[in-house]
């Protein structure tokens, strides 16, 4: 669960508080169930190569200062993320990071960071763009990555 | 260095007397800056020998062939590739430029390079140092912001701090190490803290994990290096890693002979151990290497200020370990001052296991530069438990307020205010009050009933959120925006964090986390800061605004009652996981982690948008502010809106707010990079000033800017490879005058030099 290696907080949480709150905020709660209706996962090369260069990109400018990538990586991240689908994960780094000045980056960028950190958990990358539409991206389930195999990872 | 024709050499003799002209004109206005040897603030007019560009931290070049009527026309004179020896995080480096040879660093492991500034070729490299495991632990592994000359005439100097915590003198007319300094050009600045040297090991090949995990540890009798899975003693010596971890990322401040050296620690979001080493700020001489005074940043027991440590100031009690003097420095020769600007105590956001108002901590320290000793301090946040350690070297400056002149120090930090003080005193030069502010609801926690806060100059951030802050172009959106305010605790500054769980000290708590603004990243931050115009007395202010929100819980694998919100069960160097608690937190359970709050509407902030962040001009004559401007004079365009909320409503242009302006003035231009996030990365930033390398609507280009210094105009822009991630700096060489900027990171890293066609 990124909460749990990033600086301030539980995604879990913030999305149940954006939906608590009832209001017109943006971070939408695509919840987990959204998922059921398709089998994409992560393993499924959802992202590019170059994308995810430009998410590292956009990484180094706006996260790395507080989250080195070996937080990042490994299965204490993804463990948490199984379950979930990556428009979860989306929502989140667009809601609440960077932490001084949350949803100040285009959601072109946030899909590209996401794209980067699955790509540090070593989720294949493939010709397919990761999108930075929740309802796109609600499809793709979190999987644990297939460790038998030898990713780009850290 | 290239062989010069005999015209350049003409030209270059003609610029010579042109600079020693200006360097006159400076010296009739500015009497008490000038030294010997031609030297202006310890600068040589048309150099840049600190890393702020003289011992003011200024950051002002007299140069002025690069002007506001041919800014736009610069050219990329060269890229050195600053990644041919190795990767680094974004390159943070400022080089310096002296006697016609740029210095800096480079890589995660900040070897020092002389740059030829006319080829952009290597004159020299100093790249092969080995630090092995200290390394491999280093708390701030990243090439760091430069380096540090000193000459005395015949001598040249290059001072390097490296990550591993070595003290480094190459000569910087070869880059070979000092022969007579340390031990063969090299001090071991974990010696002399008085802490033994013991052998070290490691039990993985990581890095360290912020905050602490992952560390070094004792070598075992005997215990030797496995080449295979990269762990074991592989020979290194250092600080028993069981006192916590010590490094550095600034360069050292070199005044007369002295070198004056920090250090810096791990970030304090997620500390395990209730100690760590603390800082310390030490003289060492730059012939020999010798260690000659030192000065702990947090006092001993007996020494001044121990007493603001109510539950004790030794090594190992509570709290005590960082405050650490991470950020650059700035010093007056002629005063024989410096000026250090210091960091907090952990953790970052709780404070209960050391009441106090815990001196030196968030403060600026003037010491004495032969022998150590305190001349003043000024703590600006008591008891930080907002991460508000001081960021960035004070700017000093000589001006006439009221009729009376005064030699001031103005520091902008984190908390968003300009503290201008009295450099000899460390007096207020208008009054700072000590304001009653919010208590905080977390049991075990006493937050300082006041704080320092300015009478002037006027705030350069946004603070925290009030009713007042929040945006109301309707009542519907006034009652929107409303109702998420109150999703945490307002209040117009220090609100400090509140229980995650809601277990207040006295019952239930109302809110579980707290509006926090400025942020941990400032207002003010390392990677931006504030110059100044030494002729006019103006200082021009780089930040960043935003809002975000603030909470701590107990990480049950950590000796704290309360950190931001993790869970460090299962890490090397953790505690062990209690009973009932998984090892593996990601395995989903909630519980951990803030209530973090939505602070916008359709992705439309709900503080209404002022003129803060982005460049500040003050008159620091009279303490007024005289312009604003957002990073880059960049508007952005707002989302489009398609909801009946924000029928009618005309959205207001957002400044460019992401990262911290990179700003430098010379005769007539203030000059300001965008920093890392702050440009036209990615399309993100839309709309463009007029002039600003594109068109509004479309995305603009990385691009270096320049502002009229007195109006605040944009008048000029140059298109650049990619977005600046470190101050740039100016020099005049053979002739011409050279703008030079980091940028890049990975492997992309570079320097980069503009210059006149």
């Amino acid at each position: 669960m990124t909460s749990l290696f990033s600086r301030h907080g539980a995604w879990t949480i913030v999305l149940a508080a954006a939906a608590c709150a009832g209001s017109p905020a943006r971070a939408s709660a695509q919840t987990t169930e959204a998922a059921t209706a398709e089998s994409l996962t992560t393993l499924a090369k959802v992202y590019t190569a170059e994308q995810a260069a430009k998410g590292r990109e956009s990484y180094m400018a706006s996260c790395v200062g507080c989250h080195k990538p070996v937080e990042l990586a490994g299965e204490r991240f993804w463990s948490g993320l199984v379950g979930k689908t990556v428009a979860d994960f989306f929502a989140y780094l667009r809601s609440s990071m960077p932490q001084d000045n949350p949803a100040s980056l285009s959601d072109d960028d946030y899909a590209n960071v996401t794209a980067y950190i699955l790509q540090l958990n070593t989720m294949p990358a493939g010709e397919r763009l990761l999108p930075s539409d929740t309802v796109e991206l609600a499809k793709i389930r979190v999987v644990p990555p297939d460790t038998t195999r030898k990713g780009p990872g850290k | 260095m290239t062989q010069r024709s005999p015209r350049q050499r003409s030209v270059f003799l003609l610029t010579l007397t042109a600079v020693a002209m200006v360097a006159t004109a400076l010296v009739t206005t500015q009497s008490g800056a000038r030294q010997g040897s031609g030297l202006v603030r310890g600068n040589k007019p048309g150099e840049w020998r600190f890393w702020g560009a003289d011992a003011w931290s200024t950051r002002y070049s007299p140069l002025d062939q690069i002007n506001a009527a041919n800014f736009s026309t610069l050219q990329l004179a060269w890229q050195w590739d600053a990644a041919k020896d190795g990767e680094d995080e974004y390159y943070r480096t400022t080089p310096l430029y002296v006697n016609g040879r740029l210095l800096t660093v480079a890589t995660t492991h900040r070897y020092a390079y002389a740059i030829d500034p006319s080829t952009g070729k290597a004159i020299w490299e100093w790249n092969t140092f080995n630090e092995g495991v200290r390394y491999q632990k280093a708390p701030r592994q990243y090439a760091g912001r430069g380096l540090a000359y000193w000459t005395d005439g015949p001598n040249e100097r290059a001072i390097l701090a490296t990550p591993g915590y070595h003290l480094v003198s190459l000569d910087a007319k070869t880059g070979k190490p000092d022969p007579k300094f340390g031990k063969n050009g090299i001090v071991d600045l974990q010696d002399g803290l008085g802490y033994p040297l013991v052998p070290l090991a490691v039990d993985d090949s990581g890095p360290l994990i912020i905050s602490e995990a992952a560390p070094l540890r004792r070598a075992k009798p005997g215990e030797t290096w496995n080449p295979v899975t990269k762990t074991g003693a592989d020979g290194q010596i250092g600080i028993d890693p069981k006192e916590g971890q010590i490094g550095i990322s600034s360069p050292p401040i070199i005044v007369g002979n002295t070198i004056i050296v920090g250090n810096s620690s791990m970030h304090g979001y997620y500390p395990l151990r209730l100690h760590n080493i603390p800082g310390h700020i030490r003289g060492f001489d730059v012939k020999t290497g010798k260690q000659l005074w030192k000065f702990n940043l947090i006092p001993r027991p007996g020494e001044f200020g121990a007493e603001t440590w109510k539950n004790g100031s030794k090594i190992g009690d509570p709290g005590v370990g960082k405050v650490d003097p991470w950020a650059t420095y700035s010093a007056d020769p002629e005063l024989g001052l410096v000026y250090i600007p210091v960091g907090m105590p952990p953790a970052d956001e709780y404070g209960g296991h050391r009441p106090g108002n815990n001196l030196f901590s968030t403060s600026v320290v003037a010491l004495d530069v032969k022998t150590g000793l305190r001349r003043w301090h000024y703590q600006f946040t008591h008891h930080d438990i907002w991460d508000y350690d001081m960021s960035m070297a004070p700017n000093i400056l000589d001006v006439t307020i009221d009729g009376r002149a005064r030699k001031i120090v103005a520091t902008a930090g984190k908390q968003g205010w300009v503290y201008v003080l009295d450099r000899i005193t460390g007096e207020p030069i208008w009054p700072i009050i000590e304001t009653p502010v919010a208590a905080s609801e977390v049991p075990g926690e006493e937050a300082s009933p006041t704080q320092p806060i300015p009478t002037k100059p006027a705030p350069y951030s946004h603070m925290v959120l009030t009713e007042a802050d929040l945006i109301d172009y309707t009542p519907a959106i006034k009652d929107s925006a409303l109702k998420l305010a109150k999703q945490c605790r307002m209040g117009p500054w220090y609100v400090p964090a509140q229980p995650l769980d809601g277990k207040g000290k006295n019952g239930p708590t109302e809110y579980k986390c707290s509006w926090y603004a400025p942020g941990a990243s400032g207002g003010v931050n390392i990677d931006g800061g504030s110059t100044v115009d030494p002729e006019t007395g103006m200082m021009y202010v780089g930040s960043q605004t935003g809002l975000s929100t603030i909470s701590v819980t107990k990480d049950p694998c950590s000796e704290y009652p309360y950190t931001s919100p993790h869970n460090s069960c299962g890490l090397l160097g953790a505690l062990p996981t209690p009973v009932g608690v998984t090892a593996d937190p990601g395995a989903g359970r909630g519980g951990f982690g803030r209530v973090a709050a939505v602070s916008n509407i359709d992705g439309i902030s709900i503080v209404k948008p002022k003129q803060l962040g982005g460049i500040t001009a003050y008159d620091l004559k009279t303490g007024d502010k005289k312009w604003w401007q957002p990073n880059g004079g960049i508007f952005r365009d707002p989302p489009q809106q398609t909801s009946a909320l924000w029928a009618g409503v005309t959205i207001p242009k957002i400044p460019n707010n992401t990262s911290q302006p990179q700003l430098i003035t010379t005769k007539t231009l203030l000059i300001n990079g965008t920093g890392r996030g702050g440009g036209a990365r990615g399309g993100a930033a839309r709309g463009a000033a007029p002039g600003a390398g594109g068109r509004a609507g479309a995305p603009v280009s990385p691009a270096l800017y320049a502002f009229d210094k007195t109006t605040g105009q944009l008048v000029g822009s140059v298109n650049i490879p990619a977005p600046t991630t470190a101050v740039p700096m100016t020099f005049l060489h053979q002739g011409k005058q050279y703008i030079v900027f980091a940028s890049g990171a990975g492997s992309t890293t570079k320097l980069n030099a503009l210059k006149l066609p």
